[in-house]
């Protein structure tokens, strides 16, 4: 008799919905959390920023890896435990395994993964930043999802199987294929080759896993909750093949403009746009399945009100999608805010809403458990109110960027308009999270279900076996060669986006590999990759100069497949929040990078990169090996081509014409905006950066120049210093902030009487202190070409072009100018600064008409007589 | 290449569309599994309706174990 029962009732694994259903709650607050903290630090950088594990990029790397396996994952797989049964009238394959599964994947996989990715053990892998290890324990709990929940799909039939179970199966198949893709192969294939690799996974991550999944919901929960059919099966099976046959062949439309095979990013932007096609396929079938059984009425049901929610956003996000992959649109908006809106549409608006709709409709039915309609129904304005704002605030932003990094502008300009959308993406943030938690309480508190049988009830009146007749075995073997189809196409995308770029870019790299390139990276070097990668600086800055208009005039020559030969794995990144760093060798001396890593904004006031204190013991010259090993790698990015590239004549300088306009405010403005970091407020070099810098930063306010060297240093920087070129600021602010520069001098003359000796005495005895101490370096005629300063960087002063107070004057003499050739002269006595001072300070006012001012007093100089 | 596969993907779909269009049976099976599903969740389905016009509203006459629980 219990047998009969036992074949008549197929139950839910409540046991196993609950479990999941938790987790997958802890997953999207705790994913939720680190995604705001990582939000805050985009406007606040210094917040917690004083330990490794809470730096930007490891949060960012447990935001996205939670999202993906802690909420969406248990969250689908809650769903699936629930909807196995009533697609297939069959029990999952082991409730055992099904607890084994979620002990492995919950406390291994999760929380492991988080805690190692904290601890700094991760791959800089997108959408695969848990560590092999960990990607171990994934594809194990992928194998044994397709023993669980595939069996009983087989055992139901292909001719009987719904869509819901066809999507459920297909994606945790394909996923389990694509999974070892972007996880393992990036290690053993450097750069360029790896690359390809890592394109297919960071979109089959979302095509393969998070999709399937999300539409199996919609169309289970539509009937489920309508209790209608939905509008054509058939259509439904076309858009699954779609999806699959075509999915796998988008990857490579996220490194478009690269040095990957110019086929392989036609094939997925061809792709891409053929993707969208099936979504509108598919959404088409799904509004039309609930307009006809809802007849137009206003969606009451919460649950099925996520799910309409999500398939509205599918065809947004795709639609978006597609118009991304197009090369022409691409070009613009890469790299941009612009798609970390569209990725957080799709998770959130597409994804999370569906598995929102389908975990609810569970909740609403299992026995035992409270559930609040109101809570829910206020969740889900909270979150699409707070999406829709998200989603606009980081298109426009991304819009904006796009725009800047168009225009020849410097690239903190694009930091600083970015700042208000990144505030506002907090708040928007902070709505979302606070939808979040009245979801999760939505299944904590109200009226609780009665106790009660959960499953296939065999006995039911409506319930009828299907029937089977002849036309069963050649429609299950046309649905099931479409399968297989499917799988060949998988792996023909993996062998066409993946293989074949291999072979082509290996065989491109051994042919175009310059002799001499020098590639190979130190001990050293080494560790500062694997470092730049656990801090995820990746993330931030791109590692590839794409072959565009706007790249390479910004960054220099485009990145070729042969100098990544050495990058395992390769972390080019799809993201620019700072600039590239392709071409950073030589860009700034390790003083400047040291520094910077201390702390960015020591120098670069409105940055908004993350602290490393904990590299340094206690201040930026203090440096610990890793910093030192971090600077060593920055320094060989694009070192190989720059070696090889022919030197590069001298720049012909033309003195612009100085502007009519006083726009000495305009100026300060810049300066205060852009220079002041380093030279400080006063312009006097003595800012906390500028100090600890090496050479330290140059006071101009103790010093007058002129107005083709002050053009000269802002046009093409200072080299052997960390002044860079500001070639990119717009003439108007260019001009202004030289004219600010050059009023800033302060060599103001002394009373006669604060003289030590007569202007001629002066003069004589400076003249032999020049020659005995200064000549060497500076030269005969103190132009700054004497023998000795031939191969100094940056070069001895040219006396010719700047003209020091006698303050400045004294305070270099007394303590050299650190990190220079120039040293200290501290025996030098009053007089005798006084003097040579006088002296070459004559120089300067001979080579501009202009009589030698007389010395001015100093506090030194003033006790001293 | 690209055209190829994309062209092979389309294809095989044509095919079964196509098929579909000429065959009064394969209509009826390739629309089976959504009246199945519904029988499943304790509804009872319109079970001989063979097209998409069929999704008329069909009103359950019987509380399956499905809708035990709804709010």
């Amino acid at each position: 008799m219990t047998g009969v029962a036992e074949r008549q009732r197929i139950p839910v694994a409540t046991g196993l919905v609950r479990a999941h259903t938790y987790a997958a709650f802890v997953g999207l607050l705790v994913s939720a959390l680190f995604g705001l903290t990582v939000s805050i630090k985009f406007h606040v950088p210094e917040f917690l920023t004083n330990h490794a594990a809470l730096t930007w990029g490891r949060l960012r790397y447990d935001h996205t890896q939670g999202i993906l396996y802690a909420w969406l994952g248990n969250a689908f797989l809650a769903f699936i435990y629930y909807a196995v049964p009533f697609l297939t009238r069959r029990r999952v394959t082991s409730e055992r395994l099904g607890w084994i599964m979620f002990f492995t994947y919950n406390v291994v996989a999760v929380l492991g993964g988080w805690t190692l990715v904290l601890m700094g053990v991760l791959q800089p892998l997108e959408w695969a930043e848990f560590p092999l290890v960990v990607a171990a324990v994934i594809e194990t709990c992928f194998v044994l999802m397709i023993v669980q929940f595939g069996i009983p799909f087989l055992k139901c039939g292909a001719s009987e199987l719904y869509v819901s179970g066809w999507y459920l199966l297909g994606g945790i198949t394909f996923t389990t294929l694509a999974y070892p893709l972007g996880n393992i192969v990036p290690h053993l294939l450097p750069g360029a080759m790896g690359a390809a690799f890592s394109g297919l996974w960071i979109h089959d991550a979302v095509g393969l896993f998070v999709t399937p999944l999300a539409v199996a919901v919609e169309y289970f929960v539509i009937s489920a909750v309508t209790r209608k059919p939905i509008y054509s099966h058939f259509y439904s099976m076309v858009g699954f093949w779609l999806l699959f046959l075509v999915y796998p062949l988008n990857g490579i439309h996220h490194y478009l403009y690269s040095s990957l095979p110019m086929m392989a990013q036609h094939v997925s932007e061809a792709a891409s746009i053929y993707q969208g096609i099936d979504v509108i396929l598919v959404v088409t079938n799904l509004l039309l399945s609930i307009a006809i059984a809802t007849e137009g009425t206003v969606l009451q049901d919460v649950p099925l009100r996520y799910v309409w929610t999500s398939i509205v956003l599918y065809l947004i996000v795709s639609l978006q999608g597609s118009v991304q992959a197009v090369m022409a649109f691409n070009r613009f908006i890469h790299f941009t805010d612009w798609v970390i809106g569209h990725s957080h549409l799709a998770m959130i608006g597409f994804a999370s809403f569906a598995a929102m709709g389908g975990v609810s409709h569970v909740w609403q039915r299992m026995p035992g458990v409270r559930h609040s309609r109101r809570a829910l129904a206020w969740s889900y304005w909270l979150l699409l109110i707070g999406l829709g704002l998200m989603v606009l605030d980081l298109s426009a932003a991304g819009l904006v960027q796009a725009s800047l990094w168009q225009k020849h502008l410097p690239w903190i300009d694009s930091v600083r308009a970015s700042r208000p959308y990144w505030v506002f993406r907090t708040v928007d943030g902070l709505i979302l999270l606070s939808g979040f938690l009245v979801f999760a309480c939505s299944f904590l508190t109200g009226k609780r279900n009665p106790s009660g049988f959960l499953g296939v009830d065999l006995n039911s009146d409506a319930y009828h076996l299907p029937r089977h007749d002849k036309a069963d075995s050649w429609f299950t073997t046309a649905y099931a060669a479409t399968f297989g189809a499917g799988v060949v196409f998988f792996v023909l995308s993996f062998l066409m986006l993946g293989v074949y770029p291999a072979i082509h870019l290996h065989e491109s790299i051994e042919r175009t590999t310059p002799a001499g390139a020098h590639l190979a990276l130190t001990p050293s070097e080494q560790r500062g990759a694997k470092l730049y990668g656990i801090d995820g600086c990746a993330y931030c800055h791109t590692l590839q100069v794409r072959y565009t208009a706007a790249d390479e005039w910004r960054f220099g020559k485009p990145t070729h497949a042969w100098e990544t030969r050495q990058e395992y794995p390769q972390m080019w990144g799809t993201r620019r929040i700072g600039p590239d760093l392709a071409r950073e060798s030589g860009k700034r001396p390790a003083d400047w990078q040291l520094v910077h890593l201390y702390d960015p904004r020591y120098i670069v006031p409105d940055s908004v990169m993350p602290s490393y204190p904990w590299l340094f013991d206690g201040s930026p010259d203090r440096p610990t090996q890793d910093a030192r090993d971090l600077v060593a790698y920055l320094n060989t990015l694009g070192r190989a081509a720059a070696q090889l590239a022919p030197a590069k004549p001298a720049p012909v300088y033309v003195l612009p014409v100085a502007s009519p306009v006083d726009d000495r405010e305009q100026g300060r403005a810049v300066f205060m905006a852009n220079c002041a970091g380093c030279h400080g407020v006063q312009a006097d070099g003595q800012s906390i950066g500028g100090r600890a810098l090496r050479p330290v930063a140059f006071d101009l306010a103790g010093f007058r120049l002129t107005d083709d060297s002050i053009w000269r240093a802002l046009e093409q920087g200072v080299p052997g210093s960390s002044m860079p070129s500001w070639e990119m600021l717009p003439a108007s602010d260019f001009q202004a902030v030289a004219d600010y520069v050059a009023s800033l001098g302060k060599t103001d003359s002394l009373p006669l009487e604060r003289q030590y000796a007569s202007p001629e005495v002066l003069k004589e005895a400076g003249r032999r202190l020049f020659e005995s101490d200064c000549a060497r370096c500076h030269g005969d005629n103190a132009d700054g070409t004497g023998p000795d300063g031939a191969e100094l960087l940056p070069h001895p002063a040219n006396f010719h072009q700047m003209m020091p107070s006698y303050q400045a004057s004294a305070r270099i003499l007394h303590s050299g100018v650190p990190g220079s050739g120039m040293p200290a002269f501290p025996l030098l006595t009053p007089p005798e600064v006084q003097a040579v001072t006088y002296y070459i300070r004559s120089f300067y006012s001979e080579a501009n008409k202009q009589p030698p001012a007389a010395p001015v007093a100093s506090p030194q100089m003033g006790d001293m007589q | 290449m690209t055209a190829y596969l994309l062209g092979a993907a389309t294809l095989i779909l044509l095919v079964l569309i196509l098929w579909r269009r000429s065959s009064p049976e394969f209509r009826r099976k390739s629309e089976q599994p959504k009246f199945q599903f519904l029988a499943n969740l304790g509804f009872r389905p319109d079970t001989n309706a063979t097209t998409d016009a069929s999704n008329k509203p069909v009103t359950p006459e019987r509380k399956g174990p499905h809708e035990e629980h709804e709010p």
